[in-house]
């Protein structure tokens, strides 16, 4: 269940790692430094708001071809998460819902819904690189965590908090550790990286392309790499974003899964 | 030298009965040896074939890297005209089928699980391997059908489908597309190996290569040897180049492939040599038993021989020619009489039933009954070492003959 090269896997992973809330904290700020517990709860608001609601173009990227797509995106909170494909056409109207620990898929062209197995849970998904662990319980990610302030270091030319977030004992997560790169005077992400269970850094996801987006001064770009795969990058594309707004409450069901638009 | 032959020979037959216990207790031993390598490598050879044909095959040719990252970027482009030439190359009797391997989310209405999807030439596929005739419901793949599949029997069963009923198969194709479709249920596979029979969706090649958007390319080459014991040499010539120049290909073994099957060998290989090594510790001893016995019963003789001024080194001569001779007439018999059974046990094999039958089956080999091999190494296995473990018995007599005085032969009871 290798399949290396990530389409809709890593474009759901990206959209829903990115970002995560940190309710704990261990870390104690040294006079005026802020909490790490502080740091990624601002960052994370920032980012992501309570609710989402746009479009983001995401574009694969291989030494044998690139692949480019758009998708409608809704989040609410860590546990509601919705995402409909606009382009390519001939994948348009295929749709993920995430509820809790759950997924589901819809394919319109075959007409099935596909709820994904708790068997293929901790497994690739589609071939790619993330497990639907991933994606199923990024809402656990915040509860799961200890939140350390490593010190200030520069990213890019710009100064950041460095942050490490380490898997608590019990947790059942994907990753062991992240190292989560914030920037000193706005709480713009510039980067993170994750580590697996072995200590290897498996993931790495850079901030770019600083801009205004629905109201926000928000990195416009995300781009993904693995050390593992040199050569191949995802980057996901803000096109247009709302923040905290109220969204129907229809959205987030299965039935409209295969609504058709 | 002609002159001790002689003597040996007529020295032999001076106690016929003797001789004759002790060659044919010889002999008998190379016989139970025999049979038992016989047997031993019948069945390692019975479950060698069973394990590969049934679905992995003798030998496979895979882009090279696939091994690391079983993934569709590492498939190969091919036409199957191309490797009759391959193939045509190697020893008649050799045959390959193509096949387009991947994984995918395999779902029914109410329930998903992951499954490996195997794209086959299916009457290609049923001259190389045998999973394909392992329908227990419904009936086989044809080679025109392009909506239909074959499900394993536990996947079946686990996504509560049947015979007729439809599954999607979704997946991700060559360059990243997203595979999804629909298909009919031909018939289940039951195979007896549970991996197969939980995993297994089988299509026909074209609609696999239809559903990954990869006309015209493979994951992998399957072949079947003449001799399955030669396929690591095979592989070999196949990398050295008979295989495409600058294709990025590589030919593997089922030893490289299958190791839990080269553990198992090499396991059973080993118990069988411990086994084989008391029943040599057996023939020892009573190769021992006889030479020693010819020695002390003709002691007085001996020492007449000496005391007529027979040097030691020509009486021990003597020993050593009438030794060799008896284990000449032993291994000769006993290599005729182990080869007779044999033959006969593969004229009337001894069919296996009951439970060691179900216990077989339980692992997935169909093995019916006991079957035997011919190979070289069956006999001079225990030929050689038949030969070898004789010779400390023939030390001791030797020396002690060697080493006496007439005086103490000539007193001597």
């Amino acid at each position: 269940m290798t399949q290396r090269l990530p389409s809709l896997s890593l474009l759901v992973c990206a959209v829903l790692l990115m970002p995560f809330v940190g309710t704990t904290a261990t870390a104690h700020a040294t006079d005026d430094e802020p909490s790490a517990e502080t740091i990624v709860q601002n960052a994370e608001e920032l980012m992501r708001g309570d609710s989402q609601q746009g479009t983001y173009r995401m574009k694969v990227i291989t030494p044998d071809y690139e692949r480019e797509m758009t998708f409608d995106f809704w989040a609410e909170g860590n546990d509601k998460t919705f995402i409909r494909i606009l382009e390519p056409s001939r994948d348009r109207g295929v749709t993920y819902l995430k509820l809790g620990t759950e997924m589901w898929n819809h394919v319109p062209r075959i007409d099935r819904t596909v709820r994904i197995p708790p068997s293929m849970m901790m497994q690739s998904w589609m071939g790619s690189n993330f497990t639907n662990d991933d994606l199923a319980q990024a809402s656990s990610l915040v509860e799961d965590y200890e939140q350390e302030l490593l010190g200030r270091t520069e990213v890019n030319g710009t100064e950041a908090f460095h942050v490490e977030l380490t898997a608590r004992p019990d947790a059942a997560v994907a990753w062991e550790k992240l190292h989560y790169f914030v920037a000193v005077d706005t709480f713009i992400p510039l980067r993170a990286e994750y580590f697996d269970e072995r200590g290897d850094k498996v993931r790495i996801m850079r901030f770019d392309e600083v801009g205004e987006m629905g109201g926000r001064t928000i990195p416009q770009v995300m781009e993904v790499t693995e050390p593992d795969n040199p050569g191949e990058k995802t980057r996901l594309e803000l096109v247009d974003m709302q923040f905290n707004i109220d969204i129907d409450a229809s959205i987030f069901t299965r039935r409209n899964l295969e609504r058709s638009r | 030298m002609d002159f001790y032959l002689r003597l040996a020979w007529r020295n032999l037959w001076r106690n016929r009965r003797r001789t004759l216990i002790s060659v044919s207790g010889i002999a008998l031993s190379l016989v139970i040896v025999i049979t038992f390598s016989g047997v031993v490598h019948g069945t390692l050879n019975e479950v060698i074939t069973l394990g590969t044909r049934q679905f992995t095959g003798d030998l496979q040719v895979t882009a090279k890297g696939y091994e690391d990252d079983p993934t569709l970027a590492n498939s190969f482009s091919a036409d199957v005209a191309d490797w009759e030439a391959v193939f045509g190359e190697l020893p008649g009797g050799t045959v390959f089928t193509p096949r387009l391997t991947s994984f995918g989310l395999i779902s029914a209405d109410d329930a998903s699980a992951g499954g490996m999807v195997v794209g086959v030439d299916p009457d290609r596929e049923a001259e190389v391997t045998h999973f394909l005739s392992a329908v227990g419901a419904g009936e086989p793949l044809t080679a025109e059908d392009s909506g239909g599949m074959l499900v394993g029997r536990l996947l079946a069963r686990n996504l509560e489908v049947g015979v007729g009923d439809t599954l999607a198969v979704l997946s991700q194709g060559y360059r990243g597309e997203m595979a999804a479709e629909l298909y009919s249920i031909r018939g289940l596979l039951s195979t007896g190996q549970a991996e197969v029979d939980r995993n297994l969706v089988v299509m026909t090649l074209p609609a696999a290569q239809e559903l990954f958007f990869m006309e015209g390319r493979l994951t992998h080459i399957i072949a079947r040897l003449p001799d399955v014991h030669r396929a690591t040499d095979v592989a070999d010539r196949l990398n050295a180049g008979l295989l495409p120049a600058d294709a990025g290909l590589e030919a593997q073994g089922w030893p490289t492939f299958m190791q839990e099957l080269v553990q198992m060998v090499d396991l059973s290989t080993i118990r069988n040599y411990i086994i084989m090594a008391f029943i040599l510790v057996l023939v020892g001893f009573e190769i021992f038993n006889t030479t020693m016995m010819s020695v002390l019963e003709r002691t007085r003789e001996f020492g007449l021989l000496q005391s007529l001024g027979m040097r030691p080194g020509a009486l021990g001569g003597l020993v050593v020619t009438e030794w060799f001779l008896k284990l000449t007439m032993a291994l000769s018999l006993g290599l005729v009489l182990g080869a007779g059974v044999l033959a006969l046990m593969h004229q009337y094999p001894i069919p296996i039933g009951g439970e060691l039958a179900e216990a077989m089956h339980g692992y997935g080999f169909m093995i019916e009954a006991i079957t035997v091999s011919f190979r070289p190494i069956v006999f001079w296995l225990p030929l050689a070492a038949i030969a070898v473990i004789a010779l400390p018995a023939l030390l001791y007599p030797l020396i002690r003959t060697v080493r006496q005085t007439p005086m103490d032969a000539l007193r001597a009871t």
